[in-house]
């Protein structure tokens, strides 16, 4: 660290007096394996690991854009990330703000700022609430947050940063989906025969009540079940996404049902036209209606139109009504929800690891495949080892969805297949489950 | 638009939304940003050129490295769009 005037103590005697938890937790705290004050520009700022805390050059205008994402005329607000206090500076200059909560996502960065920089004036606001990570479960809004210190945040916060990025990510991650729509808007009208004609996939739900159903995610850890699957293979049904299916076939396994809800039909049709699929006649196709007919046509069972709960297909589900399963951006979401409203009193996911568990994106055999050692591995996810794997923000976000969706269905067991993807709160593993 | 002002606008949005945490937005707006900027740069004094390169060296390193804030003080205070503009003016 760079020479500093010291402002530990007199920083830690008010976070000790008003939050004795954060204080102690503070207190005790290490620093950072590399923390250096940056003060090559007019304003002094700190860097973490790699990472600046904050503008070196107007942290307070930066910190002002930060704020803004807050409602001028709100009460209250929470803001992640103890940063250099700049951003809770900015909220607490407004008169009408009447209680501030600042997140700490990671004791070692808040003992490195509170060493670098004097946080005395913003602590002392009695409108100010401090609180570590843990004592809080969900994102509180409305809410801002400084930037570096979600990526900084401890491994026990990962959860708590994951819903924060998603939740600031979420207004981009609708418009992406409505322009991806948009692009193949035309596919609804020259797939309206084959939805007019083809089953409901509400003809499935309720089909397995009080049975175990397993999901096959297209993930690396797929091929560590194939044993699994060959021996158990007739006494539960099996619900594959698309891009399983050639890495299923290869290992001889034939799923029940196959879940496709993409448009693009230059990644999808690899995933069915590189497979033999006469041996899938008793397989059951489920899919969005945004699904490339190229695909559709060429799968020899039956085939059953689903919706996602989308404002883009009201007119066409107002035509041809049909049920809809849960979508929140991977093919993942509407498997598992199937196999839910198939009746499912235990679900186990194979494959679903949202993550790159030995340095790979997908099991051996999809055509998604791919090398991941050149990713940053600055995004992760922890493991079932409690180990960091590589990730993408995205895949983050299927996680946290998923979560979400299970907590909200507590009357499924869901079982991990594997702890070598992400950790998927609310699961528990084969083998160790109650 | 021109492209000097398809330039400008990119890295306006992309400072915004690095700065607000908002990654997958700023990095497709970087995009942007990088691609306006390759049209740019063969038009451009041989001077502006290589400080401009250098300038982005230092800029595409920090945001390989996910380091966002300090890849916005790059863009927004670096001095890479001046002499940009000033040449989309005509400078």
């Amino acid at each position: 660290m760079g020479k500093t005037v010291e402002y530990l103590s007199g920083n830690l005697a008010i976070l000790t007096d008003r939050w004795p938890n954060v204080g102690r937790r503070v207190a005790e705290a290490g620093l950072p394996p590399k923390v250096a004050v940056d003060d090559s520009g007019p304003q002094a700022t700190l860097v973490i690991n790699g990472l600046h805390l904050s503008s070196g050059y107007d942290r307070g205008q930066e910190a002002l854009l930060q704020a803004a994402l807050i409602p001028a005329e709100s009460e209250e607000a929470w803001v992640y990330g103890f940063g250099l206090g700049d951003l809770p500076r900015a909220l607490l200059g407004r008169a009408v703000l009447k209680r501030l909560t600042v997140v700490v996502l990671n004791s070692e960065v808040a003992r490195a700022s509170c060493h670098c920089f004097d946080h005395c004036d913003w602590l002392q606001d009695p409108r100010v609430n401090l609180v570590l990570y843990e004592q809080e479960r969900d994102v509180r809004f409305p809410f801002a947050a400084v930037p570096p210190c979600l990526q900084l945040a401890e491994e026990k916060a990962a959860r708590l940063r994951d819903l924060v990025f998603l939740a600031l990510a979420t207004p981009f991650i609708r418009s992406k989906q409505a322009e991806r729509f948009e692009l193949h808007r035309n596919r609804l009208n020259e797939n309206e025969t084959l939805v007019a004609s083809d089953g409901d996939v509400a003809t499935l739900f309720g089909q397995f009540p009080g049975r175990t159903l397993a999901v096959a995610g297209a993930g690396p850890t797929l091929s560590s079940h194939y044993e699994y699957l060959r021996e158990h293979r007739g006494s539960f049904c099996l619900v594959a996404v698309d891009a399983a299916l050639r890495p299923l076939a290869a290992a001889g396994i034939s799923p029940d049902v196959v879940v496709s809800i993409e448009g693009n039909e230059e990644g999808l049709l690899p995933f069915f036209s590189a497979v033999d699929l006469d041996s899938f006649e008793e397989s059951a196709l489920v899919y969005f209606p945004i699904v490339p007919g190229s695909v559709l046509t060429i799968w020899p069972g039956r085939r059953l139109t689903a919706y996602p709960d989308q404002p883009q297909y009201a007119e066409l589900s107002a035509r041809y009504p049909k049920g809809r399963l849960f979508s929140s951006g991977s093919v993942i979401h509407p498997a598992v929800d199937l196999a839910v409203k198939m009746g499912a009193a235990k679900v186990l996911l194979l494959g679903a690891d949202f993550s790159f568990p030995g340095e790979k994106s997908h099991v051996e055999g999809c055509q998604a495949l791919d090398s991941v050692s050149g990713l940053s591995s600055r995004d992760w996810v922890l493991s079932g080892r409690g180990e960091r794997v590589k990730t993408l923000p995205n895949l983050r976000g299927y996680l946290r969805d998923l979560e979400t969706y299970i907590a909200a269905n507590p009357h499924v067991a869901f079982v991990n297949g594997s702890r070598d993807g992400a950790k998927i709160e609310g699961t528990e593993y084969l083998g160790t489950e109650r | 638009m021109d492209i000097f002002q398809k330039c400008k606008e990119a890295l306006d949005r992309t400072v915004r939304f690095y700065r607000l945490g908002m990654e997958a937005q700023g990095s497709e707006d970087f995009v942007a940003f990088i691609d306006a900027l390759m049209e740019i740069l063969p038009v451009l004094p041989p001077d502006s050129i290589q400080q401009t390169n250098a300038l982005l060296q230092e800029i595409v390193h920090s945001q390989a490295d996910k380091d966002y804030l300090r890849v916005a003080d790059l863009l927004a205070y670096g001095e890479i769009l001046p002499p940009i503009m000033e040449h989309g003016r005509g400078g």
